[in-house]
């Protein structure tokens, strides 16, 4: 296997069609040549860092609106096509796929990559990851080997779905080239209330929403106030009716639409993308338990000196945290969390690492997994090191 | 043909009433929900626990035997086909609903349970389980995470990938593993999401954790009379278009009608070209206003006559037609096939013309029963087995229905699964490629293809040893033109 000297930078191949991209991916496997996959980078300091590679495949050339079909709500894109842009041209149609990862407006985040690290936002309360949306998928695997699985109609049930496995997979299993996704009409209206809450009366309202047949796409706990989207043409009814829900404070809540609701969700996402010399945190509980763990949260960062700040997307029970001051206290306060969560480092402050595991102990299935891995990827080719390196049977 | 030791090995694992031995006992489980293929089991295992399975499978895999998970054998692709060489392994004696976490809206069962029991026993919190397949009653759990099933409200809800959070599997080596997790996004690979639809193939499912949903406020059910079938998939284009989101929406064909008519008299138009039943649920406020939407949509697409459920009973009759409509065909006809094909929703036109031509070639009848929201179609293929040629004609005219959705941009199984029926029909579908890379995830999870050996992928054994006529075009070969 090569050893990626540490000091030459790696080559490049930018891939603008499948057979370009099974050659980019085939030519050093003889030789066991180490490659990064990377649509927009963005997520490039989630989790463990890849080792040093000999070649980076990057996605951005394959990045064609391949087909859209309005009438039968699918389309396919080039996985290096960026979200933001796949979205304006589905707007076009009255569409849009119905992702909204906390990547801003902006931002490079392709398609294929927020795939690939199964980045998800507040809505996906209503409309489920972008891994349940993709239905069908075509991927380059280190061999060459070129391999669809699902198909472009919504209802497939043929062949294992290895959409599942490659969602989420970081890259570990080979190069997503194309990806056949469901789309949704575009909501014909939208609001979303604001109430004041700490994080136990938040818990506490969300679960009462969840209970109640109202149907929210998106409740989210963020800087001391609980947010609540409704969606559709009865979604200013449902608001109404949501404030008897949420009790006496909800009856004094704000309800905002348009420019105001789209920056109030925009700040959301703020919370999970990266800022200079501070950590960024997933945590996931179950939804009920997003109150204690606030608290837990808290505690422990309070009695290490280290700065936090929290949020949560309540009903799925995941979490976000900004963490602040020393990173061997950040490192203490992930490593104490884990004893009642799943804890996963996105953005860490420099050094963090030194201190604590990006992703925490391997899953009771590690084991599989790395069969799995190795079943895709005998050499260890793909992004080398980018969740436990041990998946590939090495000692890395 | 069963290695000695495996019956006394078995006896001593799971008890003397674990194992079911005597001929005549076995033979009762010899098919599934698909009749024409049967196979009497080398021998029948009844584990009540997770240990006893991980212990039987463990004893099959000392003495290389093949296993074969079954539910309660309602699968319609011969998923649960049983091996004269092979151990069965029936799950109906683990029937236990673990637990119901309401204020999570979570439950743990075991693989045995049925569906319908689940959403019975989350009922009292206000609770059910979305997938519904129509056999909902019988259906096992862990048949359905096998199947990955779907039913009549999966256009809105999804299939059992989307509402199954872990699952805990005994591999073919006897190991036990948990996949997923009850809290989101675990670290890693989601092998729950690989073996959910795995017909068996990976392991065998012993303890699910399912995601419960707070029952609907409201619903409101219709049926549209059309004067063909093109015109009600207009309209449904166009409902769908409208950004209205049916719960369900099904269809029937003339032929049809007058199956679930002669069998239910749940109140279907005889003679009429399409039937189309439509609904929506949701909270109480906007139904009407959905509602009052898609009758003007009909109205507009040439519906002829609408009729709205006013009541419980008359939306319960309505359903009970078209859950009846595979058994109703039986009084038309004294044997039929079902295909599941699936098609984008706006071939709907072309493909029925065609099954239509395809059929009169055959001179056989066929009646149409499908999900039309997700162009899942369930042609019903009528023939006559004691009428010489008429199986075999029948066979081809299924199995041609299911290529033509495949050339038409879809899939040869929406919700029955692959199984023994369309492994060899894979190849029209997927490339080698495709399919070798299939394979190496399964051997990944069964290194020694001891799990449900010859379902799901086409081996020479079943098709022969160059499966199927798929041939990739050479610019397809070349990675410069695709075909999904």
């Amino acid at each position: 296997m090569s050893s990626a000297a540490a000091a030459a930078p790696p080559a490049r191949s930018r891939p603008t069609t499948l057979a370009e991209a099974r050659e980019a991916m085939r030519a050093g496997e003889g030789t066991g040549e180490l490659l990064d996959l990377r649509g927009g980078g963005t997520k490039a300091g989630w989790g463990r860092p890849t080792d040093p590679v000999d070649r980076v495949v990057e996605t951005s050339g394959l990045d064609a609106l391949v087909h859209h079909d309005p009438a039968d709500m699918t389309a396919t894109v080039g996985a290096g096509m960026a979200l933001a842009r796949l979205q304006r041209l589905l707007g076009e149609r009255g569409q849009w796929l119905a992702v909204d990862p906390p990547t801003g407006p902006g931002a490079s985040a392709t398609v294929g990559g927020v795939f690939s690290a199964h980045d998800a936002g507040p809505r996906r309360l209503a409309y489920g990851s972008l891994r349940e949306l993709v239905i069908g998928m075509t991927v380059v695997l280190a061999d060459g080997s070129v391999a669809r699985s699902g198909g472009r109609v919504i209802k497939n049930v043929a062949g294992y779905d290895l959409c599942k496995l490659f969602g989420g997979s970081m890259g570990t299993l080979g190069l997503v080239a194309e990806l056949t996704v469901r789309v949704h009409p575009l909501p014909v209206a939208s609001v979303t209330l604001v109430v004041p809450a700490e994080a136990r009366e938040a818990t506490r309202a969300a679960i009462a929403l969840a209970a109640s047949p109202l149907g929210p796409t998106a409740v989210d706990h963020d800087q001391g106030e609980l947010l609540v989207r409704f969606e559709g043409a009865g979604a200013s009814r449902l608001a109404e009716r949501a404030r008897g829900v949420l009790g006496p404070e909800g009856q004094r809540s704000a309800a905002l639409e348009a420019q105001a609701e789209d920056d109030r969700w925009a700040h959301v996402a703020q919370g999970e993308q990266a800022l200079e010399g501070t950590t960024t945190v997933r945590a996931a509980t179950l939804p009920a338990d997003y109150g204690a763990f606030a608290e837990r949260v808290r505690r422990e960062a309070g009695e290490r000196g280290v700065g936090v700040e929290l949020g949560s997307h309540v009903l799925l029970g995941l979490h976000r945290l900004r963490l602040r001051g020393p990173v061997a206290g950040q490192g203490e306060v992930i490593a104490e969390l884990r004893k009642s969560a799943s804890v996963t480092v996105r953005h860490p402050a420099p050094g963090l690492l030194e201190h604590v595991d990006a992703l925490g102990p391997p899953p009771a299935s590690f084991a599989l997994m790395g069969r799995v891995k190795r079943a895709l990827d005998p050499k260890g080719r793909c992004c080398p090191g980018r969740l436990w390196g041990q998946l590939a049977g090495g000692a890395r | 043909m069963l290695p000695s030791g495996l019956a006394d090995a078995l006896r001593a694992a799971l008890g003397r009433d674990g194992v079911v031995e005597a001929e005549a006992q076995r033979r009762t489980y010899e098919m599934d929900g698909l009749t024409g293929y049967r196979e009497t089991p080398g021998l029948v295992v009844l584990p009540r626990s997770t240990a006893e399975v991980a212990e039987a499978v463990r004893i099959c895999a000392r003495l290389g035997v093949p296993i074969v998970p079954r539910g309660s054998g309602t699968g319609l692709s011969g998923g649960a086909l049983p091996r004269r060489d092979g151990v069965l392994f029936a799950l109906s004696r683990m029937r236990r609903i673990l637990s119901i976490d309401p204020v999570n809206q979570r439950a743990v069962v075991e693989p045995g349970v049925t569906n319908l029991a689940v959403s019975q026993a989350a009922a009292p919190h206000g609770l059910y389980y979305a997938p519904d397949p129509s056999s909902q009653q019988i259906c096992s759990i862990g048949g359905n995470v096998a199947e990955n099933s779907g039913g009549a409200h999966c256009l809105k809800y999804g299939f059992t990938t989307h509402h199954v959070l872990a699952v805990e599997v005994v591999l073919g080596d006897g190991s036990v593993v948990d996949l997923g997790d009850a809290v989101l996004d675990p670290p890693g690979y989601d092998l729950r999401g690989v073996f959910v639809g795995s017909e068996g193939t990976l392991g065998i499912c012993t303890k699910a954790v399912l995601r419960l949903l707070r029952v609907p406020e409201g619903t409101r059910t219709l049926v549209a009379d059309f004067p063909s079938p093109t015109a009600a998939g207009d309209a449904v284009t166009a409902v769908i278009g409208a950004g209205i989101v049916p719960a369900a929406v099904e269809m029937l064909d003339t032929l049809a009608i007058e199956a679930c008519e002669a069998a239910t008299g749940a109140g279907y138009t005889r003679g009429c070209g399409a039937a189309l039943v439509v609904e929506v649920d949701g909270p109480e406020d906007g139904l009407d206003a959905e509602l009052e939407a898609i009758l003007a949509i009909c109205r507009d697409r040439g519906c002829e006559k609408i009729r709205v459920a006013q009541d419980g009973a008359e939306r319960a009759a309505i359903w009970r037609g078209r859950t009846a409509a595979f058994a109703a065909v039986g009084r038309l006809s004294p044997d039929y096939y079902v295909q599941d094909g699936v098609i984008p929703r706006t071939e709907l036109g072309a493909v029925l013309a065609r099954i239509a031509e395809l059929a009169a070639e055959a001179g056989l009848r066929v009646a149409n029963v499908f999900h039309a929201g997700d162009g899942n179609l369930h042609p019903l293929v009528l023939y006559d087995a004691g009428v010489e040629g008429e199986a075999e004609r029948g066979e081809t005219l299924a199995t041609r229905i299911a290529e033509l959705c495949v050339e038409h941009g879809g899939s040869i199984t929406g919700e029955h699964g692959v199984g023994v029926d369309k492994a060899c029909s894979m190849p029209k579908m997927f490339s080698e490629e495709d399919l070798a890379v299939m394979e190496r995830v399964r051997r990944a999870f069964d290194p020694d293809g001891r799990c449900n050996p010859d379902k799901l992928l086409p081996t020479p054994r079943l098709c022969g040893e160059r499966p199927g006529p798929y041939r990739p075009h050479p610019l397809e070969a070349a990675g410069l033109i695709e075909r999904l």
